[in-house]
Order: structure tokens, then C-alpha cells, then sequence
């Protein structure tokens, strides 16, 4: 059951502006013409295949990953492309 | 640690610098590597070095890059950035051990209410209360300035400066450049030492506490919704902040500000709405006999930051700041990290600073031997009975351009004179917050952003004070809310 659940939710690509807050999603790809702020977020770890969590969504976003935490904006939110997943297959992903 | 580290990059890239490398002169101080590197990824910087170092290379140099770049669909930059994270993590793998407890500490709580919108707000109010009105309000502004200014300056070092000037000098006139009622030393230094370098030095205290907490970023992330409407972003929270300590400093501090166009906004917000901290104690001790005198200058100078920074925003257009940071955890500061900080604060405050102000009781000196502020009050008259206030009040705002407090200070000997009405008071306090900033705020303005803009600004700050002096009059007036 959980296999099949895993399995849908990995079709869907979506923004990350548009997650919930406490969803776990991994990051996609990136869709912004900025690029002096594409090359900040990879200094700051977030690069494709990095598993977040969505800690904040108001006032501004909030995702935490590894041991760091980092905050944006809603433009650069909605510009980072995530797959969602949910709690047994990021467990089954990170050990 | 043995051997060197090296990274390798796809194979593209790596036949590209080879390729680059081999036109290279040897005149970089970075290797061949790393300036090839660099090209690839497009870096300004070393792009016109080697344009100007290896001219007649440059062209085949620059249609390698292109080549280079036709081959992948993403910027080099984030092609070179991937691999270089890879292998960063691939480095902490081998030699990071991770505690796993998931166990959520205090820490981490309090990092969450810090940044929820309600609890947040709430958070921020009581830093505000007890860091800046208990502790550097009433403790540095008062119990601080109280001992230093009526037992050491007025007891001790006052009176024996006076007496070997007057022993010196037989000529009261030139005494009084360093003595008596507006003497460099008598006044200036005094001013400086006992009442502004407690008050800063308590801000600055409170500010390296709150710094090294990793209190700012989270504040940043609250407030970049409404920044963004004046503006400016998240990160702008970091000058505007020190701007209540010191405005002078906070202008420097805009520097870190990513575009032009949010280092003139910050530099005109500070200049026109933010208090420093010497002037906001002088002006809540004043305001400290009605709370709701207190609470409409609050309000009318929040509203008057807000207006201008949406209007500066709509009338200076340019790109919109994105905002991003990183939240590092909530931390108890260490007590001689903060101490050194503060320190080194203090130290530039009375080295950058105070010349300034002893330059400006030089010129209040001249003016006054002079008669040029005589002449310069009796031109004020008129705008005083504009915006309703008596025209002894004249002398306080030209003081207060040589230094926010010495004006701020001027209204508050005319409240204990009985000379000036709490309704007055409230205006007055007002006009002056808003009003032009002091000459050393002004003079980084213009080391700043240059003479053109930095006029500029005085003169929109100028007018806009005492218009909006008027409108708090008339509304004042009109409802009788005060």
C-alpha cells in the first residue's frame, strides 16, 4: 500500500511554494533566470536530489535539510521544482 | 590531510581547461586551474583580467568557453557548483560523524516560535522592551548617564577644565571655544563621553548579543514581507536595526546591501525615520509624562517610514530584491566574543565619530561668536509658527543638525522651562526624529552615496519633517486627541 502511494506521489512535480508546511519533498530542479541567486542556493547545499522539509510557508519559507536550515522568499519558492514524498519513502531514501 | 585534494570535473570541462590553461600567461596569482575554472564559470572579475592581461589569446580563449557552454543545457557555473557540492558532501561522509537523535531540544522550539508570524511578533516586542527600553533606556540612557554626566563631568572634570582655561586664557571669548556653556570640552566632549557613549555603548551590547544569538536572520525572514513593499528585503533588517543605536554606523552598514537601489532607499529611511539611540532617550524621557503622546509618536513615525519607503520604492524603480539566508541555529552568545564586539564598536564609535562631534561644537562656537545663528533662528520663525511651536524652539533643530541629541536636549530644557505644551512637545519630538540627520550621518551620506544623492536626501527629510509637523499639528488640533 504505502509502495503504490510512493510510487503516484512520484509523478508529481510541483513548486515548492506550493507545499505545506511539515511536507518532506526532494528537490527537482531549479527554474529561475536569476543567476547570481541560483548559484547562492547551491552554495548553500540546496542542489538537485537534496531531500527538505518545509519548516515555515508565512511570512517567508523556511525548509531544513542536513543540519541546516535556510529561509527565502516566495518568488525563489516558487521557482524550485520539488517532488513530493512522504514520510516512509524519505525514511527508506536517507538510510 | 596527506596529499592534494583534486577535483574532476566532466570531461568536457576538463579538456576545456586544459585547453584554457594552455593559452594562459604565467602572470595570475591564482593557478591556471582555478583562472580557467573561473572563465568557464563566467566570472566577471577574472573575465577582464585576462581580457587585459592575454590580449591576443583572449578571442580563442573566449570561443572555448562558448564552445564549452553550447554543450550543456545549464550554466557552467551550476554544472562546476554540482560537482564541487558532490564532492563536499563526499568529504563530510568520510569524516563527519552525526549524532541521530531526533529528540527536539529547547533550542530548536524556541527557533520555531521565533519565526511563527504571531509568537514571533510577540518575541520581537520583548527584545524590544527589555533589550532596548530597560536596558539601554533606563539603565545606559539613565542610570549610566546619570552617574557619569552630574557626579565625574558636572563634579569633577568640568570645573577643574574650566578653571585652567581661564587661568590660560585671559580672553572669555576664546575660552569659551573649549569652556563654559557650549565650550568643545565643557560641551562636546562631555555630550560624547557621558551621555552618548553609555547610551551607544549599551545599544551596541544589546546589538552583539542579539547578533551572536542568530536572532537577526529569523527577524529577517518575519519582516521581508513588508520590506519588500518599501523596497528593500529581509536583510535590510540588519542596518535598519543598528540605525537605533547609532544612524551613522547603519549607513556604513548599508554597504552590505545587494543593489543601488536598496542601499539610497535604507540610507533615506535612516535618515529620515529611524531614531538613533542618543536621541531616543532624550525624546522618551520627554514623551515619558503622557503615554499616549508616546504612543502617537510611535505610530506617526512607523507610518512616515512605511510612506516614504513605498513611495521611494514606486518613484526608484529598479529589480526586485530576492531575499534568501541562512537560519543558523539559536544560540547563547559567548560572553567574549560579545564583550570584543562591543569593544571594537565603541572604539570605532569614539574614533570615527567624535572628531565629528567636536568639529560640530567648533562651528556652534563660531556661529554663536558670529551672530550667523541668530540670523538662521530668526529665518526659522516663520516655520515654527507653521507647524505651531514657540520660536525659542528654532535654536533646538539647528542644534539638533550638528548633533540629534544636542536638539533633542535643547526641547527638553524648553519642556522644563514650561515654555512648550505636551501637545507641542509631541510635534516637536516628532519633527526632530523625522528631521535631517546629524552632521556625522551626513557627512558618511555622502561618503556613501555620493554629494548629489546625499542632498538629495537632507533636502526631501528636511521639508518632509516639518510638513508633516503641520499635518500632526492640524490633526492634533482638529480631534483633541491630545
Amino acid at each position: 500500500m504505502t509502495m503504490l502511494k510512493s510510487e503516484n506521489r512520484e509523478e508529481v512535480v510541483l513548486p515548492l511554494s506550493q507545499l505545506k508546511k511539515g511536507s518532506l519533498a526532494e528537490v527537482l530542479r531549479f527554474d529561475m533566470t536569476d543567476r547570481s541567486t541560483l548559484r547562492k542556493l547551491l552554495s548553500l547545499g540546496i542542489v538537485p536530489g537534496t531531500k527538505i522539509r518545509v519548516v515555515h510557508t508565512f511570512p517567508s519559507y523556511v525548509i531544513e535539510f542536513d543540519s541546516s536550515q535556510i529561509v527565502f522568499d516566495k518568488t525563489i519558492a516558487s521557482s524550485i521544482r520539488v517532488r513530493l514524498l512522504d514520510n516512509a519513502s524519505l525514511e527508506g531514501a536517507s538510510t | 590531510m596527506s596529499g592534494q585534494h583534486r577535483l574532476v570535473y566532466d570531461e568536457r570541462i576538463e579538456d576545456a581547461v586544459n585547453r584554457i590553461s594552455a593559452l594562459l600567461s604565467d602572470s595570475y596569482f591564482l593557478s591556471k586551474r582555478a583562472v580557467s575554472l573561473l572563465l568557464l564559470q563566467e566570472d566577471e572579475d577574472i573575465t577582464q583580467l585576462v581580457e587585459a592581461t592575454d590580449r591576443s589569446s583572449y578571442e580563442e580563449i573566449s570561443s572555448i568557453v562558448e564552445e564549452t557552454k553550447q554543450a550543456f543545457d545549464r550554466p557552467l557555473s551550476y554544472v562546476i557548483g554540482l560537482t564541487m557540492h558532490e564532492d563536499a558532501l563526499n568529504i563530510t561522509e568520510r569524516s563527519v560523524t552525526r549524532n541521530r537523535k531526533m529528540r527536539r531540544s529547547f533550542a530548536s522550539v524556541l527557533s520555531d516560535l521565533t519565526m511563527h508570524p504571531i509568537s514571533g511578533i510577540i518575541i520581537l516586542l520583548l527584545v524590544l522592551y527589555f533589550g532596548l527600553y530597560k536596558f539601554v533606556g533606563e539603565f545606559g540612557a539613565g542610570t549610566i548617564v546619570d552617574f557619569l554626566e552630574e557626579n565625574i563631568f558636572e563634579g569633577y572634570i568640568n570645573p577643574f577644565l574650566t578653571r585652567v582655561f581661564e587661568v590660560l586664557i585671559p580672553w572669555r571669548w576664546l575660552q569659551e571655544l573649549f569652556v563654559h556653556e557650549y565650550g568643545v570640552l565643557t560641551l562636546g566632549m562631555r555630550y560624547a563621553i557621558a551621555i552618548i557613549l553609555p547610551i551607544v555603548g549599551t545599544f551596541f551590547l544589546v546589538f552583539s548579543i542579539i547578533e551572536d544569538s542568530g536572532y537577526l536572520p529569523r527577524l529577517a525572514m518575519l519582516v521581508d514581507r513588508i520590506f519588500k513593499k518599501i523596497g528593500l528585503n529581509g536583510r535590510a533588517v540588519i542596518p535598519m536595526t543598528l540605525g537605533f543605536g547609532c544612524g551613522t554606523m547603519a549607513t556604513i552598514v548599508t554597504r552590505t546591501l545587494e543593489s543601488k537601489r536598496e542601499k539610497v532607499i535604507s540610507t533615506l529611511l535612516l535618515a529620515l525615520a529611524i531614531p538613533c539611540s542618543a536621541q531616543l532617550g532624550v525624546i522618551l524621557a520627554m514623551l515619558s509624562v503622557s503615554f499616549r503622546a508616546l504612543v502617537i509618536w510611535m505610530v506617526f513615525v512607523a507610518l512616515s517610514f512605511l510612506l516614504v519607503g513605498f513611495l521611494a520604492a514606486r518613484l526608484y524603480p529598479g529589480k526586485k530584491p530576492s531575499f534568501y539566508m541562512e537560519v543558523p541555529p539559536l544560540r547563547i552568545p559567548k560572553i567574549s566574543n560579545v564583550l570584543s564586539k562591543t569593544l571594537a564598536r565603541m572604539k570605532w564609535y569614539l574614533v570615527e565619530v567624535i572628531p565629528i562631534f567636536l568639529g560640530a561644537s567648533v562651528i556652534i562656537w563660531i556661529g554663536n561668536l558670529t551672530g550667523a545663528f541668530n540670523l538662521l533662528v530668526r529665518a526659522l520663525h516663520p516655520v515654527m509658527s507653521f507647524v505651531g511651536l514657540p520660536s525659542e524652539s528654532a535654536q533646538a533643530f539647528i542644534f539638533g543638525f550638528f548633533r540629534r541629541d544636542y536638539g533633542a536636549a535643547g526641547l527638553y530644557d524648553l519642556q522644563r522651562a514650561g515654555i512648550l505644551d505636551i501637545r507641542q512637545i509631541l510635534v516637536a519630538s516628532t519633527i526632530l526624529t523625522l528631521f535631517v540627520p546629524c552632521v556625522a550621518q551626513f557627512a558618511v551620506m555622502i561618503k556613501e552615496r555620493g554629494l548629489k544623492t546625499a542632498l538629495w536626501i537632507a533636502s526631501f527629510v528636511f521639508v518632509f519633517a516639518f510638513a508633516a509637523g503641520a499635518v500632526l499639528n492640524v490633526v492634533l488640533q482638529v480631534t483633541g486627541i491630545l
